[in-house]
């Protein structure tokens, strides 16, 4: 899943870099409060070995062999801050001396097989880990649960950045500069290896490790090392990638062309399309958007319309979003949320 | 080949690059004797105009310019080509191959391998393919490239320390020197735990073995980690580390370092106005 420098554009690399930078922030940060001066010592050590699961060959079913990211036993047994600045050096160093994946491209690596696997894989398996009951079988099936899904969702990450090259870069004479597939290829591409060989080795190496753990030292399990702070702010990280989000979101300007799938009906006749159907005109005028265009009627200047359709998008987004928590909340006695208020407990 | 022995031959071929790898940077050659500053400002000033670049021509040119430093600097061109060009038509090559028909870039045929009206079925090489598919590959070769050189010639020490100098954070620098110091540690245990496997097995053991020894060996490997952490913290309190970290380095630029950056900058400008 490595992406070599050439893959990306520049332009992509730079804002993947900016993405994992308030996570590193934070994951320095949580390091620092739990380790103290042990910091150093503990993060190079894992690190170490992060770059050793990283080499190793593992057999699979049917004769066939795969590498493991080994991103989600870290982030069980270690917390995902420690785990993240452990995998970061690890892919650092896998870059810069022995030339697997880009430089410019590391923000990309990381943000893949860093972020999004240590988070998605913690909590996947903090989730799954209220029904384990302290029974190790089911807890080694639900770590590997959550190794499988993981190392998926990292690998959607990495077809969808690899799969938007083309449409955002490409001459004028419709060469592709970077990447040369769409989504509707790299997606499939990427899932059928992933779901069908990394998938298996992910969780095969997740669930084996987690196993041997507790055969043979359980006190790593129980050392708080892998707890996170109470009452997990999980809503909070997620209005400060949005926040993000928002910020980057200035660059679709830099973006030419309309999104896949979302022409208006200009749009579809530049392209080429020799009739509109005939449902188009029919049900194109049945609903006039407020901000239509994403411009502001008034406003002049399509810039600060974009920027202001943006910000009132994202409050109407949030606002539906609390409003269905709320709704949820109320209905469910059990609700969701509980998960991230309680997690740490780990025997 | 069974897997004891694919992780075995790995792990003694990244051992033996190493070593290869700094024989070739303590080396009396062009590169190796400028500053690892004056390195690393080039090598980005390099990697950055290949990838914003927009020609083809532009970017082979920077390929070229790359072979005359590495020739310079004594570093056997044969390694230095068959390093990128052994792998690359695997991976990327295999990836780029697709592009170049009109299945995957539509555009104008350069060749017509197949035209079957009746079924709908035409299939042939596209301007347009070729151009997207060598962009991708004399992109990531070139950039590939690039990094190797800065690695063949630049040890992980003075690589760190430079970057020290150009203000990446120090517990940066000093995690990673611990890393790359442990990475070979745990890679012998590793190596040494197989071989021991190895020397002890009679027949050819079932698959579900061999995952049921990945899980023993990486997970041994994690609880040794975690002593060996305890281990190092202890030595390095021992020794009076204080969460303070000093790293001394005696890098200083030279007049010759000023002319390197000097050419690689105007030596970019002026392919980039040839060939626009």
């Amino acid at each position: 899943m490595h992406i070599p420098d050439g893959y990306l554009s520049p332009a992509t690399s730079v804002t993947l870099y900016s993405m994992c930078v308030p996570f590193m922030a934070k994951a320095s940060k949580e390091t620092k409060r739990k380790l103290n001066d042990k910091t150093v010592p503990l993060i190079s050590l894992f690190s170490a070995l992060s770059f050793v699961i990283m080499m190793f060959n593992v057999p699979l079913p049917g004769g066939t062999t795969g590498h493991a990211v080994g991103a989600t036993i870290t982030a069980i047994v270690l917390g995902p801050w420690i785990a993240m600045l452990s995998l970061t050096v690890a892919l650092v160093i896998q870059a810069l001396f022995f030339g697997d994946g880009g430089i410019l491209a590391l923000g990309a690596n990381v943000f893949n097989m860093v972020i999004v696997m240590t988070l998605s894989g913690y909590f996947i398996y903090q989730i799954l880990d209220r029904w384990s009951k302290t029974l190790v079988k089911r807890k080694v099936i639900f770590s590997a649960v959550a190794g499988y899904i993981s190392i998926n969702l990292a690998a959607l990450c990495t077809a969808v950045e690899l799969g938007i090259q083309p449409l955002l870069f490409h001459n004028n004479l419709g060469q592709s500069l970077y990447f040369p597939y769409g989504l509707n290829v790299s997606i499939p591409s990427m899932l059928i290896g992933h779901l069908t060989i990394a998938g298996f080795a992910e969780a095969l190496v997740t669930g084996l490790i987690l196993s041997w753990i507790y055969k043979t030292n359980p006190g790593i399990m129980t050392s708080n090392m892998n707890s996170v702070e109470k009452n997990y702010p999980i809503v909070k990280w997620g209005l400060i990638a949005l926040g993000v989000l928002v910020i980057l979101s200035p660059l679709g300007l830099l973006a030419p062309g309309t999104a896949w799938g979302e022409w208006g009906r200009i749009e579809l006749e530049k392209l080429g399309l020799g009739y509109i159907p005939q449902g188009f005109d029919k049900w194109s005028n049945f609903w006039k958007a407020p901000l239509s265009q994403y411009n502001l009627p008034q406003s002049g200047n399509p810039t600060i319309g974009y920027m202001f359709s943006g910000f009132i998008g994202v409050f109407m987004t949030i606002l539906v979003l609390s409003g269905t928590f709320w709704i949820m909340r109320r209905l469910s006695k059990n609700n969701i949320l509980k998960v991230s208020k309680k997690p740490g407990k780990s025997t | 080949m069974s897997f004891l022995e694919q992780n075995l031959h790995h792990i003694t071929e990244t051992l033996q690059n190493t070593l290869y790898v700094e024989h070739i940077t303590k080396l009396p050659g062009l590169i190796q004797h400028l500053d690892p500053r004056t390195r690393i400002i080039c090598f980005c000033l390099l990697l950055m105009s290949v990838n914003l670049s927009k020609n083809i021509v532009f970017i082979l040119s920077v390929y070229v310019f790359l072979l005359l430093l590495a020739y310079a600097s004594q570093i056997p061109l044969k390694f230095f080509i068959m390093r990128v060009w052994m792998f690359l038509p695997f991976f990327t090559g295999i990836i780029a191959l697709p592009a170049i028909f009109n299945v995957f870039t539509p555009g104008n045929a350069l060749l017509t391998l197949i035209n079957l009206p009746n079924y709908h079925l035409y299939i042939s090489i596209t301007q347009n393919g070729v151009f997207s598919a060598a962009y991708l590959l004399t992109r990531v070769a070139t950039s590939v490239s690039s990094a190797i050189l800065l690695v063949l010639t630049t040890d992980w020490i003075q690589l760190l320390k430079s970057l020290e100098r150009l203000h990446v954070p120090k517990m940066f620098i000093i995690v990673s020197l611990i890393t790359y110091r442990y990475i070979f540690v745990l890679l012998k245990t590793t190596n040494n735990m197989l071989l021991s496997r190895k020397s002890r097995m009679i027949g050819k053991p079932q698959n579900q073995t061999h995952r049921w020894w990945i899980g023993g060996t990486l997970g041994t490997l994690f609880n040794k980690t975690q002593t060996l952490s305890e281990d190092v913290y202890k030595a390095m309190r021992s020794r009076g580390y204080a969460n303070q970290i000093i790293i001394l380095s005696d890098f200083h630029y030279q007049f010759v370092d000023y002319v390197a950056i000097g050419v690689t900058f105007t030596l970019i400008v002026m392919l980039y106005f040839i060939w626009n």
